[in-house]
């Protein structure tokens, strides 16, 4: 009992300092410390100095500045407006158009970068413009914007998998093919959803008329081509040699990079100082992901050390939970540290306690791992507490109210929801392409 | 007092651009093992180990300035809703209280496995290369104690907005290099 005490009393702790408005990374070390020093005393500094030596020479990591990298690169290249024009011309004389141009664009999009947040911002910043000035209803126009930046949670290559694996020391590999029909999937759900609403309700979303997009065949397949075929090969270039087993998913990230360059200097955008500031931003992103996962794992190992794992097995025990009731135990758990915590602290608070028990029961990693994505994707997207919407709020127009924010994001909670449900009940849509790709 | 921490930030900054470099050379480390790999078939002894040794270096040296631009994430939509003094109050305090201490522990770990591993030329132990790990060991030191100065500078501004002396930290996110 007075082990669960302190386990406790780390939460308690913990939850103070993140509320106070101190930065995660600080607030998971000073708690780890505070709960720390009572226990290893003069030999906390050799521990800490082991937590962070080990992050640090994490090889799968060092993918992470390389995928940000290159999103931060492929925002800066222009090639976020091609694309959206390219499938605007294509798709924008169906129902909801503009907004499966939204979706479309943002799955491309989350296809070459692994970062969150970033996608919805620069897709948010031309799709929630264009969609209001065609007349769409302001909660379809802010749902699919959240939606679609979502998606960077789970489609690969995704930092938060990237994280997933080398907590849990899975295979990034394996996990980036779990993910990818699940992610598929849920694209294929919202297309649904904005389809049938805009030909139930043809007012929500109007598709656009011949005089929105003018243009001659020739012109329509030559915007496609310059902005699709460098996206695509881009794609296949970085997933596709991880899919192959060719290239290590942090070599295949470096080939990505490279890419995002060339495709920069092609589209002529490039000069030293947007190079600059993908650097700068590179580093610092990098810096603020690593460090919280130097905090998560001193926080996670004292947590431990006091006894904090048993009490939540010795919790999962009494509820006498079946491997589906452990399952639904432990992404509710997620769901909700989603809603106050950032998705790296979840992973790293939660994983390091969940991935013993999930093993034990004998549940597959894959699986249990696509299901945590999709979890931390689907809390991202919640509201209050979803950080897509308060990235919408920065950018989106004052008449957009968070009304139709909370309404417009609630048919593709659904949507995550339902696709949830369908790996739940199809454990083979997330097991199957690693088993074919990899084998076991 | 300002001009001290100016210093510091200078400091911070210097670094940062520096893991820029660093940043580059961990790309085409990599670049360098895909095509001597696949195309040449001679996969290098070393790049493996210089990937993972640049990305610690990269995050650990940049953590300082990440600091002082304040882009370590905060959750901060209870905080805001306190007067900003008192949110510079917070900070300063859990800066100086919790977080200097825990540093001053990792700076001791890190300056010492350092100084050992150059001391005893401590290999790498489980890399086919063996390098000499005390010039990662010297990166890691490098940014925490950096990190640590950045945070004993940004406690004590914290500290001087919540008396009412100095602008707040806190109002300066995302400046630019």
């Amino acid at each position: 009992m007075v082990e669960g005490s302190i386990a406790l009393g780390m939460f308690v702790a913990l939850f103070a300092l993140v509320f106070l408005g101190i930065p995660v990374a600080v607030s998971l070390m000073c708690t780890a410390f505070l709960f720390g020093i009572g226990i290893f005393g003069e030999a906390l500094a050799t521990q800490i100095h082991s937590r962070f030596v080990d992050v640090s020479s994490n090889f799968v990591l060092a993918a992470i500045p390389l995928f940000i990298f290159m999103g931060a690169m492929l925002e800066r290249s222009g090639i976020a407006g091609r694309l959206f024009e390219a499938v605007r011309l294509w798709l924008g004389p169906l129902p909801g158009g503009l907004s499966l141009t939204t979706i479309v664009m943002c799955a491309i999009f989350a296809a070459t970068s692994g970062v969150v947040g970033a996608v919805e911002i620069v897709v948010g910043l031309m799709a929630v413009p264009a969609m209001l000035a065609a007349g769409y209803r302001k909660d379809l126009a802010a749902g699919c914007v959240c939606a679609g930046g979502s998606l960077g949670t789970t489609i690969p290559p995704s930092v938060v998998i990237i994280v997933y694996a080398s907590v849990t020391e899975q295979s990034v590999g394996d996990l980036f093919a779990g993910i990818l029909i699940p992610a598929l999937a849920m694209v294929g759900f919202f297309v649904v959803y904005i389809l049938g609403r805009c030909i139930v309700q043809p007012d929500a979303g109007p598709g656009l008329t011949k005089a929105d997009i003018d243009v001659t065949l020739g012109r329509k397949v030559r915007v496609a081509l310059t902005a699709l075929v460098p996206a695509t090969l881009l794609v296949t270039a970085v997933l596709g040699s991880i899919f192959a087993g060719v290239a290590s998913p942090t070599e295949a990230a470096a080939v990505g990079a490279f890419g995002s360059v060339l495709l920069t200097v092609g589209y002529g955008r490039f000069s030293l100082s947007v190079l600059r500031g993908a650097l700068r931003r590179t580093i610092t992103i990098t810096s603020m992901v690593m460090l919280i996962v130097v905090g998560g794992v001193m926080f996670a190992s004292v947590f431990i050390v006091n006894g904090g794992d048993g009490v939540v097995g010795h919790v999962v025990d009494r509820l006498e939970l079946s491997s589906a009731g452990v399952i639904i135990f432990f992404l509710a758990i997620v769901f909700v540290l989603g809603f106050v915590l950032d998705w790296i602290s979840v992973l790293l608070i939660a994983l390091p306690i969940f991935d013993p028990l999930v093993r034990a029961a004998e549940i597959d990693p894959i699986w249990f791992g696509v299901m945590v994505c999709i979890a931390l994707q689907t809390s991202y997207l919640t509201p209050p507490m979803a950080p897509s919407i308060f990235y919408l709020r920065a950018i989106a127009p004052p008449e957009m109210s968070y009304a139709d924010m909370y309404k417009g994001v609630a048919p593709f909670v659904v949507a995550q929801l339902l696709t949830l449900l369908m790996v739940a009940l199809y454990p083979a849509t997330a097991t199957w392409l690693p088993d074919v790709l990899f084998g076991f | 007092m300002l001009r001290v921490l100016g210093l510091v930030d200078r400091l911070s900054t210097a670094l940062a651009s520096l893991t820029m470099i660093v940043f580059v050379g961990l790309v085409a480390d990599m670049l360098y093992e895909v095509v001597s790999r696949r195309v040449f078939d001679s996969p290098t002894l070393w790049a493996y180990d210089i990937a993972y040794m640049s990305n610690g270096a990269i995050f650990m040296i940049a953590a300082g300035y990440t600091l002082l631009v304040d882009e370590h994430i905060r959750i901060d939509f209870l905080a805001t809703r306190m007067r900003r003094p008192y949110q510079d109050a917070a900070n300063a305090l859990v800066y100086l209280c919790l977080l200097v201490p825990t540093l001053y522990f990792a700076c001791n770990g890190a300056l010492t496995e350092f100084w050992t591993a150059y001391a005893t030329d401590e290999l790498e132990p489980s890399s086919p290369w063996k390098p000499l790990i005390w010039p990662f060991y010297a990166a890691i030191a490098l940014g925490i104690c950096v990190f640590t100065l950045q945070v004993l500078a940004q406690a004590i501004r914290h500290a001087g907005a919540a008396l009412g002396r100095w602008p707040s930290p806190l109002a300066r996110k995302g400046e630019g290099m």
